[in-house]
């Protein structure tokens, strides 16, 4: 029998707890003194985020061999429940510091230029300060009470950063889209929370892991038995918390990794700046579910997997769908991010760990390298607007033909997009290959119904190469178009590439999309990431479990592959194909598109309205709230205010009868008194009548009196 | 001249006194019964004084008395005279200022 | 009977019957002067008494001063046009009652005393005082309370004069 204290005790000192405080404490102190500085503050915030940045590649390169550096102390104690911090340093955490923080620096590189003239810039270093450091709070933390308290710090900043332009009353709607989105997956979480705890009364992962390998399948109940403060604990809860446990964090995921049915907010969350949906709402954010996941990975059950990969699978397909006709290019991006998010999750839902998180590594690079482009379009455009010249500079529709104004930023973004369609030679084709083939092995294993996931998976693949180079052929081949729809925008200045700042976070995270980046080879077994990082055995007890994959014979995976790279390949080029001939420059959809409202047919308005899942909240959920919250007011009304009132009309009767009360019988009392002692008074007062002999004779009266007393 | 008859001549005098200060509504009538009052009782001194030849204590007091007297009547005299001023009468049961 | 005690009776019927005539009186001026006719009958009483100095000053204070003062106080506060200065009269009962009552008791107290045999009244001696006596007295023994009583005097009539005297407005006054 294990003791809970043990487990749960204070390590013995570490120096690195000061490069982990350091690693927070900067991007924090980055937020307090950004704020108040003017011309520095993008410089400052830079600078901040630099060091450390460098902190973390020193970091990752002293640690790179261990197996993980826990550190953990008494945060405090109430009666004998001991609440505990704790911190774990392992490959994974090293390689989320490095991308986030390489990726924070780049946007903030990148935000110098972008946010150039906005005049609430410092707010806006100071809110990436702030953000960086919650998501590295939960990056290192590994107790999940803080990982929930920086999980809504996330939360906080994104919502402070999507709504950055509160001015614009979409924006700040956006945000508190978000912000409720979260809130509801956050529900999920606290719920999780509240049943690991109940169970292990513990927050720290480590205790609980240690303490759900000694848990038990009894009579279809989840027992968990260990010593406490030298105390016999049994915990026993029904089987189905343990599945309960697991998908009600992975809620939380699903609303901060905008997996269905929550990622709605996610498109309009493109609301704010463009470097801001770069760091946040693609790159790593979004990711801070999926690592989520990740850390709680072992403790899931099989039900509660299948649940993660069902709802993976759903948003990588819906969300790849939604993609294919938007006319925004952050939409688009947007679209591509939950799909890629789905993928993501899939790969956690079928045991492929190592493959869902490093497709979250890759992804983080060719995604924030593809909004930052993005933004370079956006902001150059932005350039063009002038007096007369009003148009929304993130619609594709007034681009094209870019790639003769804008060289660099075309080839940046055609390497992020080949790697985002996952074709060979770029980081996307490895981690999508790798998740895929995982699918495969898992469904083939588990058989049955769950091929559509397969076929969802797959599908996806075909969709997101198209999406992607529908936008390619969009935005950089053919004609400029803006002169033709606003003749009054030719005469100004010239379409322009963007200056260093622009160029050089882009050039960096193109160059980080390449697959030559994690090894000379097609297969993701051999790349170094995935020598780094192994998938973990299921720590539940062995009826719940899941399968492990690498228990599947490796000839499974050896014989699937080939099919799997072909399939995939071939879905990617036809996805290139078919764009090609609907988009290429001339092409039947290419010369409408401009034209065009919004797409016409089924499939386009399922797919422009994204499945009209924000139309089904508003006229369901939404009317069922307003609907349930007019009973509620017509309850109150009726029922509770009438109550009320005839509390109150009782009260008042009542009143009324004690004023009688207090009139009649109490103030009659008191003017009993006082008549009486007025009519004393007078009597007494007439005895003083003012006339000096009627005293002397009442003097002289009792004089006699007294003599007579005295002589006789 | 016996002490009794000359103690009851005090006291007659004394009463008659009292008997003017309290029935007399004027209040100069009234002070001619106080003087009548301060001479009874100078009367009785002076009849005592007769068994004290050597000290003649009870003449010395009624000297006194007498000055006293006269510095009473001067003083009273003066503020009925002022007091007349005042109520526009001398008559004390229209002063009654001090009613309760 | 010695002619000392005729004459004895005669001031003690005067003052008697002069003070019961003040009693009966309403007119004040009448009364005033009735006044003077008792206060003359008890100077007389104290010569008789030996008391000499004091029946002087009896009659110059009473008669020559204070009694001036009366009559001039009831001129002062009386219309001089009515017919006849008199005072109203009430209390009339009680005021007689009173007085009645205390003479009474007064009669009978000093009826109940038995003064011949007083210890200090008895070995008296009996040689008369004279005037010279009485002013050894009073500027030997009594010189302090004299002098103060003087001082309470002056006093007094200053004090008189500024009541009575005085009748302009007090701010004039204290310009």
């Amino acid at each position: 029998m294990i003791d809970l204290n043990d487990i749960i005790s204070t390590t013995e000192f570490n120096p690195l707890i000061y490069w982990i405080i350091a690693l927070m404490a900067i991007p924090l102190l980055s937020f307090f003194t950004t704020t108040f500085l003017k011309k520095i503050a993008p410089v400052w915030a830079t600078l901040l985020l630099g060091i450390n940045l460098s902190i973390s590649i020193y970091l990752a390169s002293q640690y790179w061999d261990t197996t993980g550096v826990s550190i953990r102390g008494n945060w405090f104690s109430i009666g004998d429940t001991q609440l505990t911090y704790s911190f774990l340093i392992d490959q994974l955490a090293l390689i989320m510091l490095v991308v986030v923080n390489f990726i924070s620096v780049l946007v903030h590189f990148f935000s110098m230029e972008y946010m150039r003239h906005d005049e609430n810039k410092s707010r806006y270093f100071g809110l990436l300060g702030l953000f960086t450091f919650s998501m590295l709070g939960i990056i290192l933390f590994y107790d999940l009470l803080f990982i929930f308290i920086f999980w809504e710090l996330v939360g906080l900043s994104s919502f402070l950063l999507i709504g950055f332009w509160f001015e614009k009353k979409s924006a700040s709607l956006a945000a508190n889209k978000a912000f409720i989105m979260n809130r509801i997956g956050d529900l999920g979480f606290i719920t999780g929370l509240m049943i690991l705890y109940s169970q292990f009364q513990t927050f720290d992962l480590e205790g609980i892991k240690s303490l759900t390998v000694l848990s038990s399948i009894e009579d279809e109940n989840w027992v968990a038995e260990y010593f406490k403060n030298g105390e016999l604990v049994r915990n026993s809860l029904d089987g189905r918390w343990l599945s309960a446990a697991g998908i009600a964090l992975f809620c939380g995921a699903v609303g901060k990794s905008a997996q269905f049915p929550l990622q709605v907010w996610l498109p309009d969350a493109m609301e704010g700046p463009t470097p801001v949906s770069a760091l946040i709402h693609a790159a790593t954010m979004v990711a801070a579910g999926v690592f989520m996941i990740a850390r709680i990975f072992v403790i899931l059950d099989a039900q509660a997997l299948e649940v993660v990969a069902v709802v993976g699978a759903i948003t990588a397909f819906m969300a790849a769908v939604a993609a294919f006709s938007q006319f925004d290019i952050k939409k688009v991006l947007a679209y591509s991010t939950i799909s890629q998010l789905g993928y993501m999750v899939l790969a956690m839902g079928v045991g492929a760990y190592t493959a869902g998180l490093f497709h979250l590594v890759t992804h983080a690079m060719f995604k924030a390298g593809l909004f930052l482009s993005a933004g370079t379009i956006i902001h150059q455009l932005h350039q063009l607007e002038g007096k007369d010249v009003n148009f929304d500079p993130q619609d594709m529709r007034v681009m094209g033909g870019l790639r003769k104004y804008m060289p660099v930023t075309f080839i940046c973004f055609m390497i992020c997009a080949l790697a985002l369609a996952g074709l060979p030679g770029f980081s996307g084709f490895l981690s999508k290959d790798a998740i895929l083939l995982n699918t495969a092995v898992w469904i083939d294993e588990k058989g049955g119904g769950f091929y559509f996931i397969e076929v969802l998976a797959f599908a996806t693949v075909l969709i997101t190469a198209f999406y992607t180079f529908r936008m390619i052929f969009l935005v950089f081949t053919g004609d400029f178009r803006l002169p033709k729809l606003i003749p009054a925008s030719a005469t100004l200045k010239p379409l322009q590439e963007g200056n260093v700042f622009l160029k050089l976070p882009m050039v960096l995270l193109a160059i980080g999309s390449l697959s030559i980046i994690f090894g000379f080879t097609m297969k993701a077994e051999n790349t170094w990431f995935y020598q780094l990082i192994q998938d973990p055995i299921f720590l539940v007890p062995e009826s719940y479990a899941a399968f492990n994959l690498m228990d599947l014979p490796h000839e499974w995976f050896e014989n699937l592959h080939s099919q799997v790279v072909v399939i995939s390949i071939g879905l990617a080029l036809s996805g290139l194909v078919i764009a090609y001939f609907l988009f290429k420059p001339g092409a039947k959809f290419s010369a409408s598109f401009a034209e065009k409202r919004e797409p016409i047919g089924l499939v386009g308005q399922i797919s422009f309205y994204h499945w009209y899942q924000n139309a089904l909240y508003e006229k369901v959920i939404l009317k069922f709230i307003i609907w349930k919250a007019r009973r509620i007011a017509w309850f109150d009304r009726v029922i509770l205010d009438g109550f009320i009132n005839f509390i109150a009309k009782f009260q008042v009767v009542f009143a009324h009868l004690i004023a009688w009360f207090d009139r009649n019988i109490i103030d009659g009392f008191v003017h009993l008194t006082t008549y009486t002692t007025g009519r004393v008074g007078q009597l007494t007062r007439s005895v003083q009548s003012g006339n000096v002999q009627a005293y002397i004779m009442a003097a002289l009266a009792f004089l006699i009196l007294m003599l007579i007393w005295l002589l006789f | 001249m016996p002490l009794n008859t000359i103690l009851l001549l005090g006291a007659a005098l004394f009463c008659i006194g009292l008997a003017v200060v309290v029935t007399r509504k004027n209040a100069i009538a009234v002070l001619i019964g106080i003087e009548l009052m301060l001479n009874a009782a100078n009367l009785n001194l002076v009849a005592f004084s007769r068994f004290d030849a050597v000290e003649l204590q009870g003449q010395v007091f009624a000297l006194f008395v007498i000055t006293v007297a006269a510095a009473e009547a001067a003083v009273a005299l003066a503020i009925v005279i002022k007091v007349y001023q005042h109520f526009q009468t001398a008559n004390l049961d229209k002063i009654n200022e001090l009613k309760g | 009977m010695p002619i000392e005690n005729i004459i004895f009776y005669a001031f003690l019927g005067l003052t008697g019957l002069s003070a019961l005539f003040i009693l009966l009186s309403k007119n004040i001026l009448y009364s005033a002067f009735a006044l003077i006719a008792t206060f003359i009958g008890m100077a007389g009483i104290f010569v008789l008494l030996g008391a000499e100095f004091v029946a002087i000053t009896q009659i110059l204070v009473y008669v020559g001063g204070i009694l001036i003062l009366m009559v001039f106080g009831i001129m002062l506060t009386n219309r001089l046009s009515q017919a006849k200065v008199e005072t109203e009269v009430y209390n009339k009962f009680f005021g007689i009652l009173i007085s009645a009552g205390l003479f009474y008791i007064l009669a009978k107290a000093i009826g109940m005393a038995d003064f011949a045999n007083i210890g200090w009244m008895k070995n008296a001696p009996s040689a008369p005082s004279s005037v010279r006596d009485l002013g050894m007295k009073i500027m030997t023994d009594y010189v302090l309370v004299f002098e103060v009583i003087g001082i309470l005097l002056l006093l007094a009539l200053i004090g008189a004069v500024r009541i009575a005297g005085n009748t302009r407005e007090e701010g004039v006054d204290a310009a």
